[in-house]
């Protein structure tokens, strides 16, 4: 896999946004940010986006615990996406929670990468990046 | 007239011949009549001959010495053959002087004949005593015909006798030619008998066969003489029973005795006879005696005078085990038990002067030892004189009787014991007992009386089973009949029984077949089961409440962990953030990356505030402890509310439509108020901004449960969307555009906590009804 371009982080926690962009620049990787609030907001761009590689990210920042749709929700619609498009998709569960259940359901997915506990250290972020 | 006159005179008077003679035999004088016999003239005894010449005048002779020597008159006998008949003479010698005797010879053949007949007749008799004597029955019969053939001289003699039917001759003996012979039978008809009857002595001289051509005996002899008499029984000379009689085939010549002959063997014959019939008679009964002493299966024995065995029975010694010789010569008593001696003993005034006695109990020890129950029954037999002959004793083996009659006894005891225990069982049960048959009560016990509340067994008896059968069990109980008559099994089934009062009670009623006097019937076996059942209602009841409140623990459970899921993500998401923000600030100390560091964790410290202060709601709210219930009435609280949220009210420009009709509610203050609150406040907030909100409000009862409904004209809820999510707690805290909030998560668990229930009904831009079943109305608390 190349270089990463372009990271979609979609949590509805303003602050965390915030957090991950100013790790991002402090580790000098040139890409873009997309954010996204919810999952419904990071679906529909999916969706509208879903044959044009170029505007789609490299990497996703996925949150469980969102308002109108969640981590999961998302997950379901983002199945229905082509698996073309998918592949070439890295997709990393990023929260807060620690609650095993949610570790599980993230190993069982296989749309999900790895499940990555908040707060998200540098050493993290360059695997995630690498 | 002169001696010598006399002497010539009396000569000639003499008819029999006189002889004068002298010592040596010499005839010196003889007179003889004319008319004396001519024999004795033929002997010419006139001229001096010599008796001595004359052979058979030898005892003459010595008659003459004997006479002259003793001077005493002497007798002598001679005979003489003359034209083929022997003349018999008897001479008297008398002394006449010291040397000469006078002699006369009587002519004495008659007498001499009647003599013989008479020594022949004594003979004859003594030859009957003699040859009877030592015989009996048929043998002396023959003997008398032996005997009777002698002394008449006859070919043929023979003993008849009618047979009972009168038309038959039987011979019990017949003598022919000094033998005995086979006896025979013959028809009376033809016979000489009815002669013999008529003249009591019949005698045919000749001509016997011509006589009675049809005589039987006259078919193979030519018999020509017959004499006979009739024989009678002593005490029956009406009648005769036969007749006695001889044959001659020569001519008979006839004699007086004949008659006198023919009756003394008659009347010995009668006598015989007689006795031989009574002896048969004896012997007959003898004889059935013997058999039935011998064989009747009783014990026979006979005892004299003073009870020592004398006889005893095959059967008495087969069975007690005893030989005769044990019994014979012991006194009966040896053969009892001590306590039957003195039984016997007491008995015995009674038996000695009755002569008899009849089914004595008695206990009889047997050879072996054991025991015999008998009835002794005894009778003394006495002979037509009126002594003592013996004592007929039987006994009578009742030992098996007594055995059956004992057992008998014993088991009629144990079956009145089983009945009595069987009848106190039945009575003093536990449980009702019912015994019907063909659907008519026989019989019930006290506790069925008592169960179904009646006075008397006599509600039930004799009244149909099926009419203490409640309605509704009518069939089962008809379907559990029918079974036990079917399968012949137990059965048992649940019903409901209708007291006699009408009162109805729930019984388990377990059905047997039995055999009740003698009928198939069904005995039923219950007891009340309505405390049981009621139990079971309510454990039913309580079963249903805890499934609701297990349901509603989970429920709880659910919103717990929920909660605590969101409260951990929500809680931690902020302390992250400050963690990673605490990074930042190390990495870069540039004023830029402070002044974005202390910007966020301001923000993030905000959050954590506003969450930690949102949880304590939720906490406080949704699981408050104080759950007491009041009667609340839906006005005041709703009064309050409205109250409270005035502004928000104007601002929305919100009309209420109020209907309680159910007034108020037994329910917990703060629940209620919450409740209520939410769904006001959720319909002021999503209202449609271009209308007017109208909110209606409404409550009332069904079956028992209570309802509110909050119904209002807002922006409603894509359900097919949202709804699973609508009362959950998967949002975020934070006040958010769309979010819902933490709200209906708290209204639904404080719903639920009290058994209640809430749904939604709504549509996208037409509005939103929430509908709250509060559950079963409680009257008094029952939460905990």
């Amino acid at each position: 896999m190349g270089k990463i371009r372009k990271v979609a982080v979609i949590d509805d926690d303003q602050v965390f946004q915030l957090i991950i962009k100013k790790q991002i620049e402090m580790k000098n990787f040139e890409c873009e940010i997309l954010s996204f609030f919810n999952g419904q907001e990071a679906y529909d761009f999916f969706k509208e986006n879903v044959d044009q590689a170029d505007v789609l990210p490299d990497l996703v920042m996925l949150d469980v615990n969102m308002p109108v749709k969640n981590g999961w929700d998302f997950l379901q619609d983002y199945q229905t996406l082509p698996s073309e498009m998918r592949s070439k998709i890295k997709l990393y569960m990023v929260t807060s929670s620690v609650i095993q259940s949610d570790i599980d359901k993230a190993n069982d997915n296989e749309n999900i990468i790895s499940f990555v506990s908040k707060p998200i250290t540098n050493e993290k972020l360059e695997e995630v990046f690498s | 007239m002169t001696p010598i006159d006399t002497k010539q005179g009396l000569l000639k008077i003499v008819k029999d011949p006189i002889l004068r003679i002298d010592w040596s035999g010499r005839v010196l004088e003889c007179h003889c009549h004319p008319s004396s016999d001519p024999a004795i003239l033929e002997l010419d005894l006139y001229n001096n001959r010599n008796i001595k010449d004359f052979e058979f005048l030898g005892e003459v002779y010595k008659a003459v010495r004997d006479c002259i020597e003793s001077q005493e008159s002497q007798s002598a006998y001679f005979s003489l053959g003359r034209l083929g008949s022997r003349t018999h003479y008897e001479v008297l010698v008398e002394p006449n002087d010291t040397d000469e005797v006078l002699a006369i010879i009587k002519e004495i053949t008659k007498k001499r004949q009647r003599e013989n007949e008479l020594i022949e007749y004594y003979d004859l008799l003594q030859n009957i005593y003699e040859a009877t004597s030592s015989w009996t029955g048929t043998d002396y019969l023959d003997q008398l015909t032996l005997q009777l053939s002698k002394a008449l001289k006859a070919d043929y003699t023979a003993i008849c006798l009618i047979d009972d039917r009168q038309d038959l001759l039987e011979t019990v003996s017949v003598n022919f030619i000094g033998g005995k012979i086979e006896n025979v039978e013959w028809e009376i008809e033809g016979s000489p008998f009815e002669e013999v009857v008529t003249h009591s002595y019949f005698e045919i001289g000749h001509g016997f066969k011509n006589k009675f051509p049809h005589f039987e005996l006259n078919q193979y002899h030519v018999f020509n003489g017959f004499v006979g008499i009739p024989l009678y029984y002593n005490e029956l000379y009406s009648k005769p029973i036969g007749f006695i009689f001889a044959l001659y085939e020569r001519p008979l010549a006839s004699s007086t005795h004949t008659e006198k002959i023919l009756q003394i063997f008659s009347t010995r014959a009668a006598a015989e006879l007689q006795r031989i019939e009574y002896q048969k008679k004896i012997e007959d009964s003898e004889n059935r005696f013997k058999a039935l002493y011998n064989n009747t299966p009783a014990y026979f024995s006979s005892t004299n005078k003073s009870g020592v065995v004398i006889e005893v029975g095959d059967y008495f010694l087969e069975k007690t085990g005893y030989a005769r010789k044990d019994v014979i010569g012991r006194r009966a008593m040896h053969f009892l038990t001590s306590r039957s001696r003195k039984d016997a003993v007491k008995m015995l005034p009674d038996f000695l002067q009755n002569g008899y006695c009849k089914d004595v109990a008695l206990q009889f020890i047997k050879k072996n030892g054991d025991i015999m129950e008998v009835m002794f029954s005894a009778t003394t037999i006495r002979d037509e004189h009126g002594r003592f002959v013996k004592n007929i004793m039987s006994l009578n083996d009742v030992t098996l009787l007594r055995q059956v009659e004992r057992d008998l006894r014993l088991s009629e005891e144990r079956v009145i014991e089983e009945a009595n225990r069987f009848q106190l069982l039945f009575d003093n049960s536990p449980v009702g007992i019912i015994i019907h048959s063909n659907g008519v009560i026989k019989h019930v016990n006290t506790e069925t009386v008592r169960l179904a509340r009646g006075n008397s067994i006599y509600d039930f008896v004799g009244k149909q089973a099926m009419s203490f059968v409640h309605p509704e069990s009518k069939e089962i109980a008809q379907a559990r009949v029918d079974k036990i008559y079917k399968t012949k099994k137990a059965h048992r089934n649940e019903q409901k029984f209708l007291c006699v009062d009408g009162s109805v009670i729930e019984v388990e009623a377990m059905g047997t077949l039995i055999d009740y006097q003698g009928e198939e019937s069904v005995q039923i076996a219950f007891y009340d089961i309505s405390d049981r059942k009621e139990a079971e209602r309510h454990i039913l009841v309580r079963d249903q409440e805890l499934e609701v409140l297990n349901e509603n623990l989970a429920r709880q459970n659910n919103q717990l962990e929920e909660f605590a899921h969101i409260a951990s993500h929500n809680l931690r998401a902020p302390i992250t953030n400050m963690l990673s923000l605490i990074k930042i600030r190390e990495a870069d100390p540039s004023e830029a990356t402070q002044a974005f560091v202390w910007e966020n964790v301001g923000k993030t410290v905000r959050n954590l505030d506003e969450t930690i202060i949102e949880l304590n709601d939720v906490v406080k709210t949704s699981w408050e402890l104080d759950k007491q219930r009041k009667i609340l009435h839906f006005e005041e609280v709703l009064e309050k509310i409205l109250n409270s949220i005035v502004d928000q009210i104007a601002k929305a420009d919100a009309e209420f439509v109020v209907n309680f009709d159910m007034p108020s509610i037994f329910y917990p203050k703060i629940y209620l108020e919450s409740i209520l609150q939410n769904l006001v406040t959720n319909a002021i907030k999503y209202r449609r901004s271009n209308e007017k909100a109208l909110i209606k409000l409404r409550s009332w009862e069904q079956n028992g449960r209570g309802y509110l409904s909050i119904e209002d004209n807002g922006l409603g809820i894509d359900l097919e969307k949202h709804g699973d999510k609508l009362f959950g707690l998967r949002k975020t805290f934070h006040a958010h555009q769309d979010a819902r909030g933490v709200g209906l998560f708290i209204t639904r668990a404080q719903i639920e906590s009290l058994g209640g229930l809430i749904s939604v009904e709504s549509k996208e831009g037409k509005g939103t009804k929430f509908i709250v079943d509060f559950g079963t109305l409680k009257l008094i608390s029952t939460d905990h």
